[in-house]
């Protein structure tokens, strides 16, 4: 079953972006999916709210950075999305 | 299923595997940072073994700037493993084994007045962080370039 939560687009990327890191800093997501930081903002809160993401805020010196993370449970999902994903094109 | 639909997936699939990719690129640790552990591990069982133990507090601080800086420069850390009882079961291991050589080099040291260990102990533990590294980025390597041809593939 395909998890509507992660299957839009860019919550696609987020997670597959997340999934083999054990962290990443929000700007090296941002400019990787070439999105905006609100942009980005509103696709990590969707994720945070369903547990699949986790948002740890730090200073380094006088700047604030964001270090982002999947859950365990948002690595399950994922992992469980793109078996759906791979099941649908081979049954084709 | 319409040939419009399994397209979209077939995209989306694609999209997923090119950021992972993209992430393991992002996160592949540099080759400076290989040696530069090695060198600073190596020196530490070196110096902890020999008179010169009180110098081992500067290489401490030294290789916390060298991740700092290392993690700056990615902006990533790398998953090392999806079992974390078994991670830290490997890192305590080799800790152990690191503490074990520590031992061995003071005990030739100052018991048996074998001056060289320090240096060989240092060298064989440099060597042995040096080859882990080296094989982690050759994995990562190796994944990036499989990602990349199943991406090559597909399109």
């Amino acid at each position: 079953m395909l998890d509507p939560i992660i299957h839009a687009p860019n919550r696609l990327q987020i997670c597959a972006f997340l999934a083999p890191l054990e962290m990443a800093e929000f700007q090296l997501l941002r400019d990787h999916l070439n999105v905006s930081d609100s942009v980005l903002s509103k696709h990590l809160s969707k994720l945070e709210g369903e547990g699949y993401l986790k948002q740890h805020k730090h200073k380094v010196g006088t700047r604030q950075r964001t270090s982002l993370s999947l859950t365990s449970k948002g690595r399950k999902a994922f992992k469980s999305h793109i078996k759906t994903l791979e099941e649908i094109i081979s049954n084709r | 299923m319409t040939n419009e639909e399994i397209d979209h997936y077939k995209d989306a699939l694609s999209e997923a595997k090119k950021s992972e990719a993209a992430a393991l690129k992002a996160a592949l640790p540099k080759k400076w940072f290989g040696i530069a552990i090695a060198l600073i591990v190596g020196g530490l069982v070196a110096t902890n073994g020999s008179e010169y133990f009180q110098y081992s507090g500067y290489l401490i601080v030294g290789l916390g700037l060298v991740i700092a800086i290392h993690h700056q420069q990615t902006g990533a850390t790398p998953l090392l493993t999806t079992n974390k009882k078994m991670g830290i079961s490997a890192l305590l291991l080799i800790i152990l084994f690191f503490l074990l050589i520590t031992a061995v080099v003071r005990y030739t040291t100052a018991q048996l007045g074998m001056t060289w260990t320090p240096l060989l102990g240092g060298g064989l533990v440099g060597a042995i962080v040096y080859m882990l590294a080296k094989s982690e980025r050759e994995k990562y390597i190796t994944i990036i370039k499989e990602a990349e041809l199943e991406i090559n593939d597909d399109a």
